[in-house]
């Protein structure tokens, strides 16, 4: 019965495993009765009337009755007819009946029944029965596992709960346990009589993957690249957002994380920007449902919650416990049965599930990780606060250019171009004259921040039953982040349920039900109200930033200087909370054994409520604001699939064919009001001022699609595979004529493994497969902008008045965009799998992008909707993992993986022509250039490549004759750089000792750069180490000058000395400020996570009701390698979209410290 | 293998009759938060508000602080710089989303006989912005500039001023013209006369003669004829005749959270303080007062009493200012716009007298002018009154002829210093204009200023450089090639 179970399942998922098993057995045995168990109860009574029938068919029909496996050696039965004619008989009378004229014997052990010649048996008949359980790492059974008697044909699998008995003939015989998906052991049986036998995941041989739609296949089968993590690789060394886990650990997969709170947006790219527009983010797809993660960051979507801060991508409501492993298509020709977006490859995600006939299972998982802020490095101490290189006077307080000095409101007051720092005395912001003393930022950060405490809680129950199972999962996050009154905390419900109605319905339901609360999510992009990456390189090194937080009996802030991240903390309430439903009913219908009908349907259903408050203060001159946005967003999908899986002698065909509708809408209400009555009650009704409310509904859009894929295989080493999907969008739609709606996305991939085809058994190259695919997908469209409709504005004195929508110019027609994407790779594995190697090369072609570039005012529209550019992405993954040492208590495993992606625009409208489309402050995109470049003033030079200084007055403040230069700007627009790295990679090294292992990545990128907009305010304010150089006076620059003009140029060489005072703050004006010296390298390697885990030994909980225990220290973003950008994340953007590359000076990054303990019982 | 066959092909029907449901799809793609049709009223009203109740920050930056009516600590208008983020909401506040709704919204009312005064209104005020626009920047695109949606055009050429001018002397003749003979027709979405025709073109008229008098220094000829022209029409006549836009708190004045700004916000400026002081002019207590506090700091008046009245001054010697504009009248939510005073129509047709372009006494209308505009400031918030006693007063200590110098010269510069003093806040932008068509009043530049020069012409949006490079490039040249605050750069009437 229960190896009936396992059969079954066997053939559902792993047809072409079960093949390449039947293969390896047929020179000796032939297994029969494998293929044909059904799910029946079986009879103990066999029935059975043959007349001159094959023994074979003969024992297939009793394998049929009762369910039991035959081992035998196929030459013992070949050209053996029996008759035989019984009713309601044993097992043993059938076989007794069967086999009496035959020279053939019989044994039954465990369901099993091994036929050899009579003769051979007694030498083979055991002496010692040996009994045992073979086991994964974890601990979990692995019912169905063979095991068998080296040098002889004598073998049994393992029972439902792993165990197994087999005869040996003495101890030092050797059993060869083997199970599919893990490597094979050979053990000796030595004295023990009871054997626990823990199998290691093979990770390569025979994984199954989960490819689009959820279709599961042995990766010898694939022509293209997927990369399938394991969910645990997200949940041990968690982040809030699961997805951030991934980062440095798939080749071609760029995850980053901006620091913009827990819980915030991440940049996840495949294979380079894949969009002019749209976030560029990968399709999510959560147990065959996609969801909702696209980020309202950075967009101009009406629906999104303040522009202040991050919104986030709701990426984070998935609990990492839940998660049971993530496949990530990363090209074209994987993702292309989701046809219109999944451009930017598609990242599925399955979840976990009860398994069937397995007994109780609880799992509690406890995760504590403590956070400390990194304070930003590279900061100036030398020179304090004040001006022209000397203290502030008396003086400098009536001066009308640093008036505000008086009252610390402008900028003067953070100003660190003051004298050098040697304790004499200087009058603070508090009016208090004090030593003049550097205060670091190590320093200042202790008194802002303090130490985050992340608690995270799971606790899943799992049970099986004799046709079905279900899966609880109960989960609790709560985040205290450093910054005072920030955090985030998540509630997770999760409940899956699969369940079969007799042999042929299976169903599978599950209802994932999530809270997230972002508490005072932090002000973002230089958001004057408090933002702390906006504030800090504003304050004076030499002022302690606690003084800001002083505040009168009032509880008005003493200094008010802009530049206050307490204001935040304080007086800005920035709360969202986001309910969650996430559920998908699944259906399958065996018609046949080979036919089978597939019905899936979801729903995502997400309610975003955000409250943002500024209460009244004397920082930001606001008399209050109190604004509630909520924002319901509904995503619908419903898929039918029809599949057909067949073997014929040497060729294999799995084929489906389906249809699908999606569904998408947004809805949002906003309400705002100003203008506090009592400036400290929190009540909407507190307001002199109420905006009407704003309701939006949009943007909406329909999908539906009919698909189909392909799939021949030869000899189980060639495969051929077509697919082909037509998505038809409303988005394309339009009122007018010639509106084509539809689109066909095909694709095909081969996959040729050649180590078997030309049976290369070499000890050196163990496997060996290339494969080969095209294909093509899309993006969906954006909706609602295909005509032209009109909004009604409030009335004014009883007219109405009404508006055009939107501001962008409908498009006269429209094309979808296409991306088309070949790839060619191989995997190689040598020296028994102990290296391999998968490396694949990609070229993207992207057509037709669909855009909404900026356009200038005077047409009267600001952008306009149109087919517009063209580029490519061509780039080459390489993995490479090894086991370097392998004993029985001590490995040591790596997996190194690297990328190289080069992406260009080829092509853009003429009407866009030279000017290129800006995405974001500065951040364009221009022909020969890649995608999202950093264009921007640059250093003025002379024919000969000289930089060109211009003469100024000295950083004294005095005026005549210039004595002092700067470097002169190029207002030019010149290319800068671009934020793409060239290379981005990570390596993971596993120590494995015994019950311990160690496990650290470092990951990295080279190459590309950031515009840190940030980095203007630190030279500005002269806290940065740019701002030293030639404050003394000493630097002459090795440069020239030019005498002449600007047309006719005459340079003579530079003997004045550099004033970085007047080329960054010019007393209060940055506009001597070039871009370029903005531009920094993005190059990082940093030493990601670290994490020692230990198991607890099985024999110690062999008597407590504990299966296994794990408990492991983990700490993550330890510190960098290497970092080319001085003080700011290389990592943080403004934007996660397009406008990437830009960061105006981020909140700082965080370390984290922790442990986690998994118990199952 | 029948019933097989049956339910491949049932589900292959379900598949075609699902993805068969595309035929709505137009419909279901249009935006769902807008209407597909709407009254042309609703989007020309909707282009008056939008003409002042957008952000008026280049009006009070620049124009306020070259006119020297006021001082901001952030107006970079104080020390003549350019902060293009400021400077380019005039463009982008005028061609979006006023411009966005007529530009649209005339070629449909072209083709309705019904609406010829509707029409004829939107034409009108399509002239009244582009004059905005033009005066401001120099050449801008105009003859393709709203042309995204029926032609295509992104990237509109920038025609010569000229030629720009010539087009709504065009435009403005064409509408008075269906005005006079649709004059019962209602003006739909007039936010102004009740859709009353008569007045509209009145205001085209009046349009016309400030589109006259801006020529001449370039073109005196034409000016007259243009003058002539207008006055012949029929100018506005009277304070009722005044476009006048009613804000509430929900559409409220452009200016209303402009003039709360900040702690150094909105001074008086002394050189307006001192001039009206002199004059002893009664406008002084109800321009401004003296707060104890900024607005945003729930500042309070503590004195009307003009003689404790200090302007801001240029020299930082000076005690420092204490009187800001009074919010209460001219910054709240509620405080009407003063689109086109009538005060302006009767000090042009003074000067146009002098300079002999039409007949009459321009004594009368230079009364006129001081009248009206004293009176039309109990229409503001607070319903403040000047007596006609005070304005009798006034005009007798400040006669057109002034005694200082009293040539037809001195009374053309006292007619155009009450037009400033007179445009104070709403007009602004008007008053800049004038000042570099007549060169009064007379005004002594910043002397703490780089350039020591107030500049003529506003730099292009900077957006433009990258949007629209080429035209704006050929534009720039004509005017030094340089983007900022060039003393040298004059618009075209300005010569």
């Amino acid at each position: 019965m229960k190896l009936n179970a396992f059969s079954r399942a066997t053939y559902k998922l792993w047809p072409t495993k079960k093949i390449l098993l039947v293969m390896k057995l047929t020179t000796l045995f032939m297994v029969i009765a494998f293929m044909q168990c059904s799910a029946s109860a079986f009879s103990q009574k066999i029935n059975l009337n043959e007349k001159n029938a094959p023994l074979k068919n003969v024992l297939q029909a009793i394998s049929k009755q009762n369910g039991y496996l035959f081992f035998y050696d196929t030459k013992d039965i070949q050209d053996k007819n029996i008759t035989v004619k019984i009713k309601d008989a044993s097992v043993d009378d059938a076989l007794k009946a069967c086999l009496k004229k035959l020279p053939l014997t019989y044994k039954i052990i465990n369901n099993t029944v091994f036929l050899q010649e009579t003769d051979n048996i007694a030498t083979t008949v055991s002496k010692l029965t040996i009994k045992g359980k073979v086991v994964d790492e974890s601990g979990q059974p692995l019912p169905g596992a063979s095991i068998k008697l080296k040098g002889t044909s004598a073998g049994v699998s393992a029972d439902m709960n792993g165990a197994f008995s087999i005869d040996a003939p003495d101890n030092k015989s050797i059993l060869v346990v083997s199970f599919v998906g893990f490597q094979t052991r050979e053990i000796t049986v030595g004295d023990n009589s009871f054997l626990t036998i823990t199998l290691s995941g093979s990770g390569k041989l025979s994984e199954v993957i989960v490819t689009a739609l959820g279709i599961k296949k042995e990766e010898k089968q694939l022509g293209y690249s997927i990369t399938q993590v394991s969910g645990e690789e997200v949940s041990t060394t968690r982040e809030p957002t699961f997805i951030n886990a991934l980062a440095g650990k798939v080749a071609g997969l760029v995850v980053q994380s901006p620091p913009n709170g827990p819980g915030g947006s991440s940049r996840v790219i495949l294979r380079g920007n894949s969009s002019f527009s749209g976030s560029n983010q990968p399709l999510y797809v959560v147990d065959g449902i996609p969801i909702n993660s696209t980020t309202r960051e950075n967009t101009d979507d009406t629906g999104k919650i303040y522009g202040g801060s991050d919104p986030g991508d709701g990426l984070s409501s998935i609990n990492p416990d839940d998660i049971e492993s993530i496949s990530v298509l990363k090209g074209a020709s994987a993702a292309a049965l989701y046809g219109g977006g999944a451009q930017a490859g598609v990242i599925l995600i399955t979840t976990k599930k009860g398994k069937k006939n397995q007994g109780l299972g609880i799992t509690f998982n406890s995760n504590t990780v403590i956070e400390k802020m990194v304070p930003y490095d590279d900061l100036q101490y030398t020179y304090g606060r004040g001006v022209y290189g000397r203290l502030y006077t008396a003086d400098d307080f009536t001066n009308p250019l640093f008036s505000s000095l008086k009252d610390n409101s402008g900028d003067a007051p953070g100003w660190s171009w003051g004298a050098k720092i040697e304790g004499q005395p200087f009058l603070d912001i508090d009016g208090k004259t004090k030593p003049y003393v550097a205060q670091t930022a190590a320093q200042n950060f202790d008194r802002f921040f303090k130490t985050g405490l992340t608690t995270t809680n799971s606790i899943a129950l799992t049970k099986g039953t004799d046709n079905g199972s279900y899966r609880i999962s109960l989960s609790d996050t709560k985040d205290n982040s450093p910054t005072p009154n920030e955090g985030y905390d998540r509630y997770n419900a999760v409940f899956r349920l699969n369940q079969d109605f007799g042999k042929r319905f299976h169903t599978d339901f599950k209802v994932d039900l999530s809270r997230t609360l972002r508490i005072n999510a932090p002000l973002l992009r230089g958001d004057g109200r408090g933002s702390f990456g906006l504030s800090y390189p504003r304050i004076a090194n030499t002022t302690d930033i606690s003084l800001l937080d002083e505040k009168d009996a009032n509880g008005n802030f003493l200094s008010i200087y802009s530049a206050n991240p307490y204001l935040q903390i304080e007086k800005v309430k920035n709360n969202q909370t986001q309910n969650r439903v996430l559920s998908s009913g699944n259906i399958t219908y065996d018609i046949t054994d080979h036919f089978h009908a597939n019905v899936i349907g979801g729903i995502d259903y997400l309610n975003t409520d955000n409250l943002f408050v500024v209460y009244p203060n004397n920082i930001a001159n606001t008399g209050g604001v109190y604004r509630t946005t909520g924002i319901d967003q509904q995503r619908t999908d419903l898929r039918g699939m029809l599949s057909y899986d067949n073997k014929f002698k040497n060729f294999t065909v799995n084929a489906f064919a389906g249809a699908e509708i999606q569904n998408s809408t947004q809805y949002s209400l906003d309400l705002y009001a100003y203008n506090f009555i009592d400036p400290t009650l929190l009540n909407f009704n507190n307001n002199k001022n109420v905006n009407p409310p704003v309701e939006l509904h949009s943007p909406r859009s329909k999908t539906n699609s009919v698909f189909g894929s392909l799939q021949f295989g030869y000899k189980n080493y060639l495969f051929l595979e077509v697919t082909g999907r037509n998505d038809w969008y409303s988005a394309l739609a339009s009122t007018r004529p010639d509106f084509k709606v539809n689109l066909f996305y095909p694709s095909a991939n081969i996959s040729y493994v050649f180590t078997d085809a030309l049976h290369i058994d070499s000890k050196v190259l163990s496997f060996g497969k290339i494969r080969a695919s095209i294909g093509q997908t899309g993006s969906n469209p954006t909706p609602n902008l295909t005509d032209l409709t009109f909004t009604l504005q409030p009335s004014l004195n009883g007219l109405t008045n009404a508006e055009l929508s939107g501001a962008t110019v409908p498009p006269a027609k429209l094309k979808p965009e296409t991306t088309t994407e070949s790839e060619i790779g191989t995997e190689l594995r040598f020296l028994g799998d102990r290296i391999s190697l998968d490396f694949a090369y990609y070229y993207k072609k992207s057509n037709n992008f669909l855009l909404q570039p900026t356009i200038s005012n005077a047409t009267t529209f600001n952008s306009l909707y149109f087919n517009a550019g063209s580029m490519y992405n061509k780039g080459f993954e390489v993995l490479l993992t090894g086991s370097p040492i392998k004993t029985s208590n001590f490995s040591w495993n790596v997996s190194f993986n690297a990328a190289k992606n080069k992406n260009m625009v080829t092509a853009l409208a003429p009407s866009i022509g030279e000017n290129g489309i800006t995405h974001y402050i500065n951040i364009k995109s221009k022909v020969g250039y890649p995608l999202g470049s950093i264009f921007g003033s640059s250093y003025q030079k002379s024919p000969d490549g000289q930089i060109v200084y211009q003469p100024e007055n000295s950083q004294t403040g005095d005026s005549g004759v210039p004595n002092s230069v700067i470097i002169a700007k190029n207002s030019n627009e010149t290319y800068l750089g671009s934020a793409n790295p060239d290379w981005s990679g990570g390596i993971t090294n596993t120590v494995t000792y015994k019950n311990f292992s160690l496990s650290f990545l470092i990951d990295g990128q080279f190459g590309g750069q950031v515009y840190e907009a940030g980095a203007t305010w630190t030279n500005y304010f002269g806290n940065s180490k740019a701002s030293l150089l030639g404050r003394d006076g000493s630097y002459i620059p090795n440069g020239v000058i030019n005498t002449g003009t600007a047309t006719a140029p005459v340079y003579v060489k530079n003997t004045l000395p550099y004033s970085p005072y007047i080329q960054y703050n010019d007393n209060g004006n940055a506009d001597k400020i070039i871009d370029q010296s903005n531009i920094f390298s993005r190059t990082f390697v940093k030493f990601r996570q670290i994490s020692l885990a230990y198991a607890l030994p099985k024999n110690l909980l062999a008597h407590t009701p504990v299966r296994s225990a794990t408990f492991s220290l983990i700490a993550r973003n330890l510190f960098f390698i290497r970092k080319d950008l001085p003080t700011f994340d290389p990592e943080a953007s403004d934007s996660i979209g397009q406008g990437f590359g830009y960061d105006s000076g981020g909140l700082p990054t965080s370390r984290t410290y922790g442990f986690n303990l998994n118990v199952s019982f | 293998m029948k019933n097989v066959s049956y339910k491949i092909l049932s589900f292959f029907f379900a598949a075609f009759v699902m993805t068969g449901c595309t035929k709505n799809f137009a419909k279901y793609n249009l935006n769902p938060d807008g209407v597909t049709s709407v009254d042309p009223g609703a989007l020309l009203s909707d282009a008056l508000v939008k003409t002042s109740d957008q952000d008026m920050q280049p009006r009070a930056n620049y124009c306020h602080a070259f006119m020297q009516y006021g001082y901001s600590a952030f107006w970079s208008g104080t020390n003549y710089v350019e902060a293009d983020g400021i400077g380019s909401r005039y463009w982008n506040n005028f061609y979006r989303p006023v411009l966005n709704n007529l530009e649209y919204v005339i070629p449909v009312l072209k083709t309705r006989t019904d609406l010829a005064s509707t029409y004829a209104a939107a034409r009108i005020w399509r002239v009244y912005v582009y004059q905005k626009l033009t005066d401001f920047y120099g050449d801008i695109p105009y003859s393709q500039a709203g042309k995204a949606l029926t032609q295509n055009i992104i990237t509109p050429v920038y025609d010569p001023q000229q030629q720009i001018y010539a087009d709504f002397v065009t435009e403005l003749r064409a509408s008075i013209a269906l005005l006079s003979s649709n004059s019962s027709q209602m003006v739909q979405g007039d936010q102004f006369y009740n859709g009353n025709a008569p007045e509209w073109k009145k205001l085209g008229a009046s349009l016309l003669l400030r589109v006259g008098m801006r020529l001449i220094k370039v073109d005196p000829t034409q000016a007259a004829a243009l003058v002539k022209e207008a006055v012949a029409d029929g100018v506005m006549q009277s304070n009722a005749d005044m476009p006048i836009l009613n804000h509430s708190v929900i559409l409220p004045n452009g200016y209303n959270f402009l003039l709360n700004d900040g702690d150094n916000h909105f001074f008086l400026h002394k050189t307006l303080a001192t001039e009206m002081k002199v004059a002893g002019d009664p406008r002084l207590q109800i321009y401004g007062a003296v707060y104890d506090n900024s607005i945003s700091a729930h500042g309070v008046i503590l004195s009307t009493d003009t003689t404790k009245y200090i302007g801001y001054s240029f020299n930082g010697a000076d005690p420092t200012p204490n009187t800001r504009v009074n919010y209460d009248i001219y910054g709240t939510e509620v405080t009407p716009f003063f689109d086109f005073p009538y005060a302006e129509v009767e000090f042009l047709q003074a000067e146009a007298i002098l300079r002999g372009y039409i007949s009459g006494d321009a004594n009368v209308h230079y009364q006129a002018g001081v009248t009206a505009n004293m009176q039309s400031l109990s229409k503001l918030p607070t319903a403040p009154t000047i007596t006609n006693a005070q304005i009798a007063a006034y005009l007798l200590k400040n006669p057109m002829l002034n005694p200082a110098n009293p040539t037809t010269e001195g009374s053309i510069e006292k007619i155009n210093t009450e037009f400033w003093v007179s445009g104070f806040v709403f007009d602004a932008d008007e008053v800049w204009a004038n000042w570099r068509r007549t060169g009064y009043p007379k005004l002594v530049p910043n002397p703490g200023s780089v350039s020591q020069t107030i500049p003529r012409k506003m730099p292009y949006p900077q957006t433009e450089f990258s949007l629209n490079g080429a035209n704006v490039n050929a534009a720039l040249a004509n005017y030094g090639g340089v983007n900022t605050f060039n003393p040298k750069a004059r618009v075209w009437w300005d010569k």
